[in-house]
């Protein structure tokens, strides 16, 4: 398959010349690119959604919502992980990429590991 | 109906959240005593929310918490834990507890771990 909707927390205003949010779920916004036949196709913004503490399910389930199929993080915990391969969205780490520009590119010449729980904030080992 | 498994093989902490749970119509709690009855539960049914203890016969409620993650991440979880909340927090940073309770839970701390997971579900 070589289209994808990719979701990538940013920080404000998002869009492809952003940086990259630290932490998923704490993010300014998301920026979300459609690549279709590995091209980016479209290139919008969708605003992130605050959540209680230990709710961090909200935005595994808005992103799911919106069709976004991978999310490339920078840092997030085990359960919001486990959560997002758990409804099918793959994620990858940023491999160190700050800004949204070259982490897409990254990514559409597979260059992006996928995340993993040796990358998870705390109980998966640090970062 | 909210459905909660109490996962602890302590007997004061399990018979106090099971008698203010008792009183409620719209909850129903089932109880564990260890760490692989209750993930072997959650395996064949989910529940709303989990709240385990720090220690377990078999596991801590760390290593539960990490195992339930991978089980079912929608399953809500707090936990019984005498540690100071900074603490709590690291040592349990990355799992998504939505409350630390305190050994012996009351009263009060149920009510405001209810209103929590009304704004979570």
């Amino acid at each position: 398959m070589n289209n994808y909707l990719i979701a990538v927390p940013s920080n404000n205003p998002g869009g492809m010349d952003a940086d990259l949010a630290g932490h998923f779920g704490h993010c300014d916004i998301f920026t979300l690119v459609n690549i279709e036949e590995g091209k980016i196709s479209d290139v919008k913004t969708l605003p992130s959604v605050p959540h209680e503490q230990g709710g961090c399910m909200a935005p595994v389930n808005y992103l799911s919502g919106e069709g976004v199929n991978i999310l490339v993080a920078g840092g997030m915990g085990m359960r919001p992980l486990m959560g997002f391969e758990s409804v099918g969205i793959n994620v990858y780490h940023y491999n160190g990429h700050t800004k949204i520009s070259d982490i897409i590119e990254a990514f559409i010449d597979d260059k992006l590991p996928k995340f993993t729980s040796e990358n998870t904030c705390g109980g998966g080992g640090g970062q | 109906m909210v459905t909660i498994l109490l996962v602890s093989s302590n007997a004061d902490s399990l018979t106090q959240l099971s008698s203010i749970f008792s009183k409620k119509k719209d909850i129903k709690a089932v109880k564990a005593d260890s760490g692989d009855t209750a993930l072997q539960i959650i395996k064949d049914k989910s529940y709303d929310l989990v709240i385990a203890d720090t220690d377990l016969p078999d596991m801590s409620g760390i290593e539960f918490a990490r195992k339930l993650v991978t089980i079912n991440p929608f399953v809500n979880c707090a936990m019984i834990s005498g540690l100071m909340p900074d603490d709590f927090h690291e040592v349990t940073e990355g799992l998504g507890i939505i409350m630390q309770l305190p050994r012996i839970p009351g009263k009060d701390d149920v009510e405001k771990l209810l209103e929590h997971l009304n704004k979570i579900l």
